[in-house]
């Protein structure tokens, strides 16, 4: 790739002040034998350079499928609608060829499990060779001094040498640094990171975490930073995206998020994840499981499983509204934002959602049982 | 690794002990005829016969035939000699093995080319028509037995039978060192037919190993890092597919050097298969005896040569 140069591409001559990566609206169905899968379902967000953005839900809440789609790397019957630009370019509009020469070079991803996600049969030095020179017309030798600075950019000791290690040969951490030298061998302005730290000892999650933001720094990329865990999100987020089958229910940055959440599942998500000055027996599950992304509850998609859903709220669904007096901050609920604040204040002060409904003059029926569009 | 090879090497010995002596209590047990009297000919006088099979050792007691046939083996590498034409086993081995090795060098090569290109193309293209029309030929050459094919083939094609006379027919093969050309044309139909179940077989094999590595996380990685697809598809997926490909080839290299018995029967290529047959038919134990020998050698070897090439494709495998 040549130097960007903001009129081509269809790039719009956006200002130094638009954000690096737009998405908007984006769907993703996935054709599947029970029907169409809603895996991603209108989300939209903006993400400056320099900035990382969290998205936060279970397992089977569409963000990993929103993170393959902005990288082109979904499966083929897998049909994605919306907008992504990034740095003005409409990734989403872009033919084969040309996403290809943006991926791994403009946006680059880093995958769950390190060892699976590298090949097995080839040196590490080669698959970084292999992304420097999938995008630069660099010779051999050239590309691997370049791989054995990204080894040593990413705190691998004895790059040289490691330069000729299998993926097996090497420590779940350090192949996590190597998937991460490789994603950055041609300077992304957007990392993509999925569950980077999930298959890491506690450890190394804390070391990979530091390194994300000290590249961050050095380099000045936008990350998007998928996770189910909230520690991750409190150690190294911006802003984060909470979603919820398939759609963003709760955004914010990371301060209100964290102090004065407005959802009731990610009073949910707080309240399970653990604590070190909280006791145990604090931790409560959520209720029930993810729903199907096939047959979606109707109204409000968590009614089934919020603990202060009216019977209304199985009829009508909620849009992502933000809030009166919070800039940037906003949340999909039927109840009103007043009702939200009393309730999250009881339940930070340790009761349940039971205590929470009577302190909060919780008028209503009992949860409502789900039914389904 | 050293040490490991030691040790195949030396568990081969064993085995190939154990298959000779076998073939001698086998050959003993079954009626197979008499090789002194069929040697002696019809209405030979019981001296003649006797004077014969005195002159062959057959008189000794079995474990004493097998002491000398190993201590030949072993101190003077002598494979006995033939009860009817008294040449020696080596060299009528030596005079077969080009033929053998014409035949399988030549379907190996079309096979690998055929099955190997087969088998990514339809597991690119999974589902497709292509695919499905691929793999279907494909059951039909694996199901078809190779005699059945190779008589077809000589009633399509063969110069002198065939409807379409293209090539020549049974019995025209020529040493490579007497005429290149004909050495050529002669083994064309041979090699295709011999070719054509395992070019079936290999193009499953990889087909099937193939898909499932285009389903793994690193191909995926492969994907994000903006490579072309053929460059994802051979420099990544092939190259994570095709370890089990290596091990039947290894096999079955091993084998066909034994003699492709059948394909030489048919095609009348006076190989080690042929040379097999022959000797079976006439109960001459000495070169049945060589050539399965040769065969159960072929096959250790190819065993241990399959073992230390794992060690160079995959680097997690590691030889003790």
């Amino acid at each position: 790739m040549t130097p960007a140069d903001p009129t081509q591409d269809g790039r719009s001559a956006d200002g130094p002040g638009a954000p690096l990566l737009r998405v908007e609206d984006l769907r993703v169905e996935i054709p599947s034998e029970e029907g169409i899968v809603h895996a991603v379902d209108g989300i939209s967000y903006e993400l400056a350079r320099g900035r990382t953005l969290a998205i936060v839900g279970e397992s089977g809440s569409g963000k990993t499928v929103s993170a393959l789609a902005l990288m082109g790397l979904l499966d083929r019957q897998a049909r994605v609608a919306g907008r992504v630009e990034l740095d003005g370019a409409e990734l989403l509009a872009l033919g084969k060829e040309r996403m290809r020469a943006l991926r791994g070079n403009e946006l680059a991803m880093v995958f769950q499990d390190p060892l699976s996600a590298l090949h097995p049969l080839h040196r590490v030095g080669w698959q970084i060779v292999e992304a420097i020179r999938a995008h630069r017309d660099v010779a051999k030798p050239a590309a691997r001094a370049r791989a054995k600075e990204l080894l040593d950019l990413v705190g691998i000791p004895e790059p040289g040498r490691r330069l000729d290690s299998y993926p097996h040969e090497l420590s779940g951490g350090m192949r996590q640094r190597a998937m991460i030298a490789i994603a950055l061998a041609n300077e992304p302005k957007l990392l993509i990171a999925d569950e980077p730290t999930t298959a890491l000892d506690v450890t190394v999650q804390a070391q990979v975490l530091a390194l994300l933001r000290r590249l961050q720094r050095e380099l000045g990329m936008a990350i998007v930073l998928v996770t189910h865990d909230l520690g991750v999100v409190a150690e190294v987020a911006d802003d984060v995206a909470v979603m919820y089958a398939g759609r963003i229910v709760e955004r914010g940055s990371a301060q209100q998020i964290f102090s004065s959440p407005r959802h009731p599942y990610t009073w949910g998500l707080l309240r399970c994840t653990p604590r070190l000055e909280g006791d145990l027996s604090e931790l409560v599950p959520i209720a029930g499981r993810p729903p199907s992304l096939v047959r979606r509850p109707s109204g409000c998609h968590f009614h089934p499983r919020c603990p202060y859903a009216r019977p209304e709220h199985a009829q009508i669904d909620p849009a992502l509204e933000s809030l009166p007096d919070e800039a940037g901050h906003a949340a999909a609920c039927l109840l009103d934002p007043e009702l939200r604040a009393r309730l999250w204040e009881s339940l930070r002060a340790g009761e349940s959602p039971e205590q929470a409904r009577a302190a909060a003059g919780f008028v209503g029926a009992a949860p409502v049982s789900g039914t389904h569009v | 690794m050293t040490r490991y090879i030691l040790r195949r090497v030396l568990w081969g010995g064993v085995l190939l002990f154990v298959v000779s002596a076998l073939t001698f209590v086998l050959f003993d047990l079954l009626p197979s005829g008499d090789p002194a009297r069929l040697r002696a000919g019809r209405g030979a006088s019981p001296q003649a016969v006797a004077h014969i099979r005195h002159e062959l050792g057959l008189d000794k007691p079995i474990y004493t035939q097998f002491y000398d046939y190993v201590k030949g083996i072993v101190l003077h590498f002598d494979l006995g000699y033939s009860y009817f034409s008294h040449a020696s086993v080596e060299s009528l081995i030596a005079d077969r093995l080009p033929a053998t090795v014409s035949l399988a060098a030549g379907a190996i090569l079309i096979w690998l080319l055929v099955g190997v290109s087969v088998g990514i193309v339809s597991a690119v293209r999974r589902r497709t028509l292509l695919d499905r029309s691929a793999m279907g030929t494909a059951l039909l050459f694996i199901s078809a037995p190779e005699y059945w094919l190779g008589l077809l083939a000589l009633f399509l094609f063969a110069a002198d039978i065939g409807k379409i006379p293209v090539f020549p027919g049974a019995g025209s093969y020529v040493a490579l060192s007497a005429d290149p050309g004909k050495w050529l044309s002669s083994l064309v139909l041979p090699w295709l037919v011999l070719a054509a179940s395992f070019a079936a077989i290999y193009a499953r094999l990889l087909r099937g190993s193939l898909i499932e590595v285009l389903g793994e996380d690193y191909i995926r990685t492969a994907r994000a890092k903006g490579l072309s697809e053929r460059r994802v598809v051979m420099r990544h997926g092939v190259r994570g597919a095709i370890t089990p490909l290596i091990t039947v080839l290894g096999l079955d290299v091993g084998t066909l050097l034994g003699g492709a018995l059948l394909i030489e029967v048919v095609f009348d290529i006076p190989g080690v298969g042929r040379l097999n047959y022959d000797a079976i038919t006439h109960a001459d134990f000495p070169i049945v005896q060589g050539t399965i020998l040769l065969a159960a050698l072929f096959i250790v070897v190819a065993n241990i040569l399959v073992d230390i090439s794992y060690a160079y494709l995959d680097p997690r495998v590691r030889l003790r």
